[in-house]
């Protein structure tokens, strides 16, 4: 499933680049390539740029990246075979002047070499999001027809049906229905299967369930096969084998213990997540001071206030929030391994002390939380002064904030009217191994949950991303990110400050910037090494520091040389043309007809 | 150092930034080309509006209730005129590239989507003529015809040398203020005729209503009243911003405050102006209610010409505050945009809760790309011709790329905002030649086709100073020192 995404999501990235390539508008390396791209019709973004080498590395060329974000389904081998062998050739253009004699003479052992070459540079995605564009570019283009068409059409039938809305969408629908330039819009629109039919939570918990239970049955199968042979065999030799009996018994018995302990692993994960849920959404849905403590825990976590509130959250969260949650935490893994003295424990707790004693201590332990917490915030509202005076805080210097490179303004102007692209190049914290294993364990579960949860085209709350993938390089020396999105870059990085903080801190908070040469003139170095924002508990503050954080992608940021985009098409004109396609084929209710008034009207 | 507290700056930041001065009907604004050799003679003249107290303070402001303004002055400076000067940014806090490269720059206008340009003037070198290097702006009270006449030597004081300065003067259109019906007194109109000056943000610790007033318009919003409240640091450089982090300050060399803070930096208690000098063809836009008619055009705005929303379900008649008339949501009442559009003119400039996944999501999204409105409408006299109108607009932000930009590229100019198909803004929109406005309706929406209605003549970026940096700039050094809190406090009365 992850395999899916990362496939859909590759950089070629070739080292000591020399090669001399005109990109510009004039240069016949562009149309070249728009026409490979588009004769190979399941590339949607492409991009090209040179990335500077580190300083410390031998080879001091540039390195040219060839970033290619491509349709579901198509296996990057595939992909590259089909670039390379293609007739125009345009990637032997590309890429010549690693072959400075100028290659074999013939095309298919040129091409073959070249297909080797790409085959060792190329990286699949660390991790990555797909937002609207588990469509086909084909698709895209299609639906997009289709509602221009409908629009058309809308205006010519206006005054013929006035206000009867029904009888507007059915004709609308009708005449859709009858031109045979749609009968593929006949189909519902093809999505994958977690924007598909496994939208429904149902359908995910359904899964879930059934992947357990697969996994259950897997377990006892490897302890109950080997029991079941071995004791056919005894009884059918007569004979038996104590040793070989004590193994297959050891194998039974783990069998066993990991089939319980995998079903105690889920009730202490569905115990856990309905504590998660009671405390963060029911309590505080329920109770006005457990929303305002919940909300000062955050603010603490996110952007420390320094005030008499703050103080009171840091404090009793250290005191009591965080050895609670560590026992919590501790009570799960030996209920799940070892659940003997747990069990044994509740039977002596609950045959010493009555139900309605604990249920009141708890009551009393969550009322005295809510009082210490409700007399802070009360003396930080009723001495604000004060608590300015005390607690006012210091700053953290942000040196050359809001600065943009020329080079990358440049791109950032000639791509205002389409979908917007950003290359960020960092080098990953020492140690190296230990950083990019976090960071690739980060990036798998960002992948996840953006596969299989954040299917409307948002990454958490970030709407605008087409494509965001990121990239571990050079032996886990350096981390690339690339993206395609709606809008511009400040209000992207605003969209991941306030709609996926948890996310984004995760993938780059393992990395830094050192100093590093520009890759071609014109474009943009680093003399000063700049941080990652500070973070806290993993997970926390860092890009919420929006000066810091902004400055910190902004210096990381290259331009790119060429781009590609198969479809300019925002996110919402895409979502909303499938709609459109669905409501006008699907069947007529009030629905429907409503989006496709909503819809024409645009 | 710690960071500076606002109520202690009060003194430090310039008028304009507390109040659009309503009660100063009579506005002008002078954009300022410093002739090569003449930097002294303009600092100097400069300086001159300094010491005659012109250049009113945040505080000033405040007590105006007490002791009235009557005259204002506000001056910014260009960065090519901050150049001029002799300011030259320091290599650890320059100042951001949006103002560094100017408005003016063929980046910027491919950035703000808004290429090709007819501009008269700019904040940067233009086939147009020399980079604008200041902007004064002027507000004072209105004179009748005998205090004018028995004191001339008043409206003529602020007249710039034209041997130090290249000048262009933006006039006040005398008249903006008007008492229409139902107004209870004379209110501001921009020049198609709809009400101006409503939906300002409020910034958090300079409220400009004090006392009952305050009250009042807080009792009039309602519980929408904090929609608008926006924190300083969102206009004011070196105060915490909606992201409750310290604006950047820029910093300039021999500025004597300690660069390793914010509140010891050139800039704090300043503000971003994005100018913009928009004629408005009045004729245009009556022509194009001849044929639609008010409600059309009232559509376009967004607003009723009275300024209440086109929501507003009381008796039209009836007046009401400013306060009331600015306090609504559209994601609920107005989902659709069947009563304002979707493409108009205001829901374009302030989409308030529309635009995320939540309303909560989306007010506090839309409170990062605020601007404070300072601009006034003009009237420029044309021989033989019609007098011209427009709007000297004037918008202050603390970064200018995540709010008069972003605004400006990814709402009012997105022909594709909320996914309209290829419809610009209806009022300031690229003149094209076929353009259409689409109003949201049952069962469906209607089109109109739009005239050019305006047309951008200039535009620039300028940094408007606090007091102590401005008197730096001018030369008063022996008044300019480290800003920080304690220091301004030591000069309080």
């Amino acid at each position: 499933m992850l395999e899916m995404v990362r496939q859909q999501m590759i950089c070629i990235i070739a080292p000591g680049w020399r090669g001399a390539v005109d990109f510009s508008d004039s240069g016949d390396m562009q149309s070249a390539l728009n026409a490979l791209f588009e004769d190979v019709a399941v590339v949607q973004f492409a991009s090209i740029a040179l990335l500077p080498a580190r300083t410390d590395a031998e080879e001091q060329a540039p390195l040219l990246m060839l970033e290619l974000a491509v349709e579901e389904g198509i296996d990057p081998k595939d992909m590259l075979y089909r670039l390379v062998h293609h007739p125009s050739g345009a990637m032997w253009s590309l890429f010549s002047s690693y072959w400075p004699g100028g290659g074999p003479p013939l095309v298919s052992a040129r091409n073959g070499q070249l297909f080797d070459k790409l085959i060792g540079w190329l990286s699949l995605a660390d991790g990555g999001f797909v937002g609207p564009r588990d469509r086909t570019a084909r698709q895209i283009r299609k639906e997009r027809d289709l509602l221009i068409w409908t629009r058309d059409e809308g205006r010519k039938l206006k005054a013929m049906y006035g206000d009867d809305r029904a009888s507007f969408a059915l004709a609308l629908a009708q005449r859709a229905f009858q031109d045979p330039r749609f009968d593929w819009a006949m189909q519902p629109a093809p999505r994958s299967y977690w924007r598909g039919k496994g939208a429904s939570i149902s359908a995910k918990v359904g899964y879930g369930l059934v992947v357990f239970g697969l996994w259950l049955a897997l377990v006892w199968l490897v302890g109950a096969l080997p029991k079941g042979l071995f004791g056919a065999i005894t009884w059918f030799v007569g004979a038996s084998w104590p040793d070989v009996q004590s193994v297959v018994d050891v194998i039974s018995r783990v069998s066993m213990w990991i089939v319980w302990a995998s079903v105690r692993a889920l009730l202490a994960f569905v115990a856990l997540l309905f504590l998660g849920w009671l405390l963060l959404v029911a309590l505080p849905a329920l109770f006005a001071p457990w929303r305002r403590w919940v909300d000062s825990v955050r603010r603490e976590l996110e952007r420390p206030t320094e005030t008499w509130s703050s103080f009171s959250t840091r404090v009793v969260g250290w005191i009591v929030g965080v050895p609670l949650l560590l026992a919590i935490l501790a009570c799960a893994v030996v209920f799940v391994f070892y659940p003997k003295p747990i069990m044994e424990g509740i039977t002596a707790l609950t045959a010493r002390v009555p139900g309605w004693e604990l249920a009141l201590f708890g009551v009393l332990a969550i009322a005295a939380l809510l009082c210490i917490g409700t007399f802070f915030s009360w003396i930080n509202r009723r001495f604000e002064a004060l608590s300015k005076w005390f607690f006012h805080p210091y700053e953290e210097d942000v040196t050359r904030a809001q600065q943009v490179h020329p080079s990358i303004d440049q791109c950032e102007a000639l791509l205002a009217s389409g979908t917007a692209h950003m290359i960020s190049l960092t080098d990953i914290r020492s140690p190296n191994g230990w950083s990019a294993w976090w960071i690739r364990v980060s990036l798998r579960v960002v992948t996840f949950f953006g596969r299989v949860f954040f299917t409307e085209g948002r990454l958490g709350d970030a709407p605008g991303i087409h494509f965001g993938h990121w990239h571990i390089i050079e032996d886990g020396r350096r981390f690339l990110f690339c993206s395609n999105y709606d809008g511009n870059f400040g209000g992207y990085l605003d969209d991941f400050i306030n709609g996926a903080t948890i996310g984004t801190t995760l993938a780059w908070r393992w990395t830094t910037l050192r100093p590093r040469g520009s890759a071609a003139v014109g474009q943009p170095d680093i003399k000063t090494p700049r941080d990652f924002p500070p973070t806290r508990f993993v997970l926390f503050r860092g890009v919420k520091c929006e000066l810091k954080f902004k400055s910190y992608a902004r210096d990381s940021m290259l331009p790119h040389m060429y781009r590609f985009d198969a479809c300019n098409a925002t996110i919402e004109e895409i979502d909303l043309a499938t709609g459109l396609r669905d409501a006008l084929f699907g069947e007529r209710n009030d629905r429907n007809d409503d989006f496709i008034m909503r819809a024409i009207e645009t | 150092m710690k960071a500076s507290h606002l109520s202690e700056q009060l003194k430090d930041i310039q008028g304009m930034l507390g109040s659009g001065f309503g009660w100063l009907k009579t506005s002008r604004f002078w954009l300022l080309t410093i002739k090569a050799g003449r930097e002294d003679d303009a600092r100097a003249w400069l300086a001159g509006l300094v010491d005659k107290k012109l250049v009113v303070s945040a505080a000033d402001v405040r007590e105006s209730r007490k002791h009235p303004v009557d005259d204002a002055v506000a001056i910014a400076f260009s960065y090519l005129g901050l150049a001029k000067l002799g300011c030259d940014e320091t290599a650890a806090h320059p100042f951001p590239s949006p103002f560094s490269s100017g408005m003016g720059c063929d980046l910027r206008a491919l950035l703000l989507r808004d290429s090709p340009r007819e501009w008269r003037w700019s904040d940067v070198e233009s086939g147009a003529g020399g980079p604008v290097h200041v902007l004064v702006a002027e507000w004072r009270k209105r004179r009748s015809a005998a205090e004018m006449a028995s004191a001339p030597e008043k409206s003529a004081e602020l007249d710039p040398d034209p041997s130090v300065f290249d000048v262009i003067k933006v006039d006040n259109d005398p008249c903006a203020f008007q008492q229409k019906a139902g107004d209870d007194e004379e209110r501001l109109y921009e020049s198609f005729g709809f009400r101006d000056g409503l939906a300002q943000p409020v910034i958090s610790e300079l409220r400009e209503e004090r006392g009952a007033e305050r009250r009042q318009v807080r009792l009039d919003a309602g519980i929408l009243y904090e929609d608008r409240v926006v924190a300083p640091g969102e206009f004011i450089l070196g105060y915490r911003n909606e992201y409750d982090e310290l604006t950047y300050c820029p910093n300039v060399k021999r500025w004597p405050g300690d660069a390793a803070y914010t509140s010891g930096r050139f800039a704090l208690n300043g503000t971003y102006l994005a100018v913009r000098q928009i004629e408005q063809d009045v004729d245009a836009f009556a022509k194009f209610e001849a044929v639609y008619g008010q409600a059309v055009c009232e559509k376009v705005m967004g607003r009723r010409r009275n300024g209440k929303p086109l929501s507003w379900q009381g008796d039209p008649d009836v007046s009401i505050s400013d306060s009331e008339a600015d306090a609504f949501r559209l994601r609920v009442d107005d989902a659709n945009g069947f009563g304002c559009p979707k493409g108009a003119h205001i829901r374009r400039v302030n989409p308030r809760d529309t635009l995320g996944i939540d309303l909560q999501s989306s007010i506090k999204s839309v409170k990062l790309h605020r601007l404070l409105r300072r601009g006034r409408p003009y009237r420029e006299e044309v021989a033989n011709e019609k007098p011209r109108k427009g709007i000297f607009f004037i918008a202050c932000n603390a970064d200018l790329e995540r709010q008069f930009e972003f605004i400006y590229q990814r709402w009012l100019r997105n022909p594709r905002f909320v996914c309209l198909l290829d419809a610009d803004d209806p009022l300031v929109g690229k003149p094209a030649a076929t353009r259409s406005f689409s109003m949201p309706g049952l069962a469906s929406g209607e089109e109109v086709s739009l005239a050019a209605f305006t047309q951008t003549l200039g535009g620039g970026y300028f940094f408007l100073p606090g007091i102590s940096a401005l008197k730096f700039i001018l030369g008063r050094e022996g008044s300019s020192k480290a800003v920080g809190s304690e220091a301004v406090a030591a000069r309080a009365p």
